[in-house]
């Protein structure tokens, strides 16, 4: 591990992009030296100013500077100095999780909750799709949370098979809520396409990518996460989608409150 | 009463126009969400009349008459929050919980996690969410553990706990007391204690090795539980990706 004069205070002086940059410098840390910095510039998105910017911070005259110190670091060997590593991780992964979660709440715009809310008020049956693994336990959420504020007619469908069943025979006159954390399950594609051409309106929560199922939807709402997964068992962050459904229903009762003193 | 549309009733409003005050006054919550196109067509009326309508209460349009309507409504009942403020007011929340926790703490909870101990995770009612959550997370990162959503199946477990287990409790219950036997074979056995709530004052935190609180609030409607537990699953998610850095290919 390399420190680089990293500690507590000059982390928290980075800003959401220059850790951004911290964060790629150490999945990459012996890659970067031999990057120019129009090469660093290019792989992660930011400008070279914000590069130049991040090194002087760390108190480094520019990127060349900063360069020689990582490369006489790394060939130093040094032990890990736990606890700086420990800030520097928790820092870092509050700060991304804040980052996504501010990005989430911004897509949610009154509109899209109106639109949910006039489906969630009337009696029209919700169809929820509960696709298996860490998707599934966001839809038990959802299931419970629209259970105790008191909607009725929430159904959930468990298997493919009974969902393509389902949604074929679904009248106009329903709904089918869809999460997708990837936006890119075939057997959910699938289900939002059956539902489109049955004209069954789709209330859907996606990455903010472009997707299909997105696209297919009549109410989409949108997050931001990075998506992950260890050698196929995907573990994509689903805080994003739990704070969304959770901002979903928090307007939904306050909503009923308001009209229960009107 | 909102103000703007006490005033409109002093304007010299035409026969149409005093059916869109109307309409107004007795659908606000949902009207001020039209946008000018529904409007019309709710009133068999054209966009013009309507807009009309606005300037005769001195505004300029029919967004600036919405905006003004909002406003008003949310001032004229201080309890309403428009969605605007709620937005922002989670995120501070939100917020205040990720500054308030302890990451030493978290460290070592994490360091339990990924330890190859016997591993329990307990949580029940809306708290089986954040249980199931860790438990299928850890599982997909390789570390295999035991969800248990049952109070009484965790109670007959700690019966025979081993010493070398680790229980991870979620519960934001105000009545510990159900908690107790449970937490009292465990320290018998001398098994380690994580405890997850969001209570400050709880009974169990003293029979727990690690405790974390959470800013989340004990919200009932209409008798039901409906504490959205976002803080605990925040928490869920902090020690998720603590454990997705050990991860061989992680600096």
């Amino acid at each position: 591990m390399v420190i680089l004069n990293l500690d507590d205070t000059t982390i928290k002086n980075l800003s959401a992009n220059e850790l951004a940059v911290l964060r790629f410098i150490y999945d990459n840390i012996l890659e970067v030296p031999d990057m120019s910095i129009h090469e660093l510039a290019q792989r992660i998105s930011y400008s070279t100013s914000t590069i130049i910017r991040f090194c002087k911070k760390l108190g480094f005259s520019g990127f060349s500077e900063f360069k020689y110190a990582l490369r006489s670091e790394i060939q130093k060997t040094s032990l890990p100095e736990e606890f700086s590593r420990n800030i520097l991780n928790s820092k870092i992964i509050t700060d991304s999780l804040y980052t996504d979660i501010e990005a989430t709440s911004h897509l949610l715009s009154e509109d899209l909750l109106n639109a949910t809310f006039q489906y969630l008020n009337s009696d029209t049956p919700i169809y929820l799709w509960s696709p298996g693994g860490l998707t599934s336990v966001l839809i038990d959420y959802l299931e419970m949370l629209l259970f105790a504020s008191g909607r009725q007619n929430v159904y959930k469908i468990l298997t493919t098979k009974t969902a393509n069943h389902i949604v074929r025979s679904l009248s106009q006159d329903s709904i089918l809520f869809i999460i997708s954390a990837t936006g890119s399950y075939a057997p959910t594609i699938k289900l939002a396409k059956l539902a489109n051409m049955n004209q069954v309106p789709v209330i859907s929560i996606t990455p903010y990518t472009n997707n299909t199922i997105a696209g297919l939807s009549t109410v989409s709402f949108r997050f931001f996460a990075n998506q992950r997964e260890n050698n196929g068992a995907e573990y994509t962050s689903r805080l994003p989608i739990f704070y969304t459904i959770y901002m979903i229903m928090k307007n939904y009762l306050k909503m009923k409150e308001l009209r229960g003193s009107q | 009463m909102i103000p703007l549309l006490e005033k409109a009733h002093f304007a010299p409003l035409t026969e149409m126009e005093q059916n869109i005050l109307t309409y107004f006054e007795n659908n606000l919550s949902s009207a001020v969400y039209m946008n000018l196109e529904e409007l019309s067509r709710e009133l068999y009326t054209s966009n013009a009349t309507i807009v009309r309508f606005c300037k005769k209460l001195g505004l300029n349009g029919f967004n600036e008459f919405k905006y003004q309507l909002k406003k008003e409504l949310s001032e004229s009942n201080p309890m309403s929050l428009s969605s605007d403020d709620l937005l922002k007011q989670s995120l501070a929340t939100f917020r205040d919980n990720i500054d308030s926790l302890n990451f030493r703490d978290l460290e070592d909870i994490k360091d339990l996690l990924i330890s190859s101990r016997p591993l329990y995770i307990y949580g029940t009612g809306l708290s089986c969410t954040p249980a199931r959550y860790l438990q299928n997370a850890l599982t997909n990162l390789d570390r295999s553990c035991i969800l248990i959503e049952f109070t009484d199946l965790l109670e007959s477990v700690t019966y025979n706990i081993k010493d070398d287990a680790i229980l991870f409790v979620i519960t934001t219950h105000g009545d510990a007391l159900r908690y107790m036997q449970i937490f009292e074979n465990a320290k018998q056995h001398g098994t380690t204690v994580i405890l997850i709530t969001c209570e400050e004052e709880s009974p169990l935190l003293p029979y727990s090795m690690y405790s974390i609180v959470t800013n989340d609030i004990n919200r009932c409607y209409k008798n039901t539980d409906i504490n959205s537990r976002i803080g605990i699953l925040t928490v869920i998610q902090i020690l998720i990706e603590m454990i997705a850095y050990e991860l061989p290919g992680k600096p």
